[in-house]
């Protein structure tokens, strides 16, 4: 179960496919029912995974900030006691934390204007009437998008 | 002008954002991919935008796939509490039901939303009482041409238009919960 959890196929199909499919499964249950079963615009759930993958990225890189800083403990330590040889291990540890870290606002800015900018792109083109989306601007751009940021956070997640 | 002006500007921004965006994180993400997981992530993309360009076309399979008896429900202003009980009826069936009191909102084109809701429907469930108003005949005309399932709803007595005279009709008057029963049965 772990190997598969841990195989790309899962972290770069499976889980973005279904937490798109779960999506517009919630989309779809939790609708009024005096309306139809299912529309085309429950599949709209593009902007809902980029808030998901931005959320998500914010929590890795508090977990990464917290390993830095105990693995600058553990590299204080290894000093004191003169054990080179960790020193060296815990060194690389975190120089590789560090170089995640100084990335991690970059992809922060990039998750957050990617939010923006399809939020306003559906707003401005998404829409063809009321209450019906345009399937390309609409839906499948922000789709696209979303499972791109996703697979984004998935990636750095692993490094 | 000027606001509509800025609008557009800040739209045109937003589509160089989201290209700044999809690139960026890639390059930024993509150093841990292998060719494999590389080309695992495009496809994943691609399912999902070939989704969204499809999505009329999923939604009209899930429908064909899950299908639920959709219900035209016509009646006249006077007869809106009636038909919310029969609305509340069907629904508790699992029918979805399109009542014009819910649907057409101040400002809505009646003619065109009505046309809608026959086009969508399975059956046109037409609740009587008094003289038939003009929109009726019309409802009926829309219904019988694209052969939807017609059922009169005597709610009290009413004179039947020619069109449903030689159709049985449900008799709802006097709180026929029998009446009520086998409408339900009939549409859903």
């Amino acid at each position: 179960m772990e190997q598969f959890l841990a195989s790309p196929i899962f972290r770069y199909a499976l889980f973005p496919l279904g937490s798109a499919a779960l999506g517009v499964a919630v989309k779809c249950v939790t609708r009024n029912d005096r309306y139809t079963s299912f529309r085309k615009e429950d599949i709209a759930v593009g902007i809902e995974l980029m808030l998901t993958a931005c959320l998500m990225f914010v929590l890795i890189t508090t977990d990464r900030a917290l390993a830095l800083l105990k693995a600058n403990r553990r590299l204080a330590e290894c000093l004191s006691s003169g054990n080179t040889t960790s020193a060296t291990t815990v060194q690389t540890e975190v120089q590789h934390l560090s170089g995640r870290l100084a990335l991690a606002g970059w992809v922060i800015a990039l998750l957050f204007l990617g939010l923006w900018s399809v939020s306003t792109i559906v707003r401005k083109w998404g829409w063809k009437s009321e209450t019906e989306m345009m399937p390309l601007t609409g839906i499948a751009i922000p789709l696209g998008l979303g499972i791109l940021a996703l697979i984004a956070v998935m990636a750095g997640a692993v490094q | 002008m000027k606001r509509k002006f800025v609008s557009e500007i800040f739209a045109w921004l937003s589509v160089g954002g989201l290209v700044f965006s999809a690139i960026g994180l890639f390059t930024l993400q993509s150093k841990s991919l292998k060719p494999f997981d590389f080309a695992l992530s495009i496809v994943s993309v691609v399912i999902v935008v070939l989704a969204g360009i499809f999505s009329a076309r999923l939604a009209r399979l899930a429908k064909w796939i899950a299908p639920s008896r959709r219900v035209f429900l016509s009646c006249s202003h006077h007869d809106y509490p009636a038909a919310r009980e029969v609305a509340k009826a069907l629904r508790a069936d699992g029918a979805f039901v399109w009542l014009d009191e819910e649907r057409l909102r101040p400002g809505a084109p009646i003619r065109e939303m009505i046309e809608k809701g026959i086009a969508g429907a399975d059956s046109f469930v037409a609740l009587l009482s008094g003289k038939p108003r003009p929109s009726l005949l019309l409802e009926l005309g829309l219904a019988q041409a694209r052969g939807l399932k017609v059922i009169p709803v005597l709610l009290a007595d009413a004179e039947l238009p020619s069109d449903l005279q030689g159709l049985r009709y449900i008799d709802l008057r006097h709180g026929n919960d029998h009446g009520f029963e086998e409408l339900v049965r009939e549409v859903t």
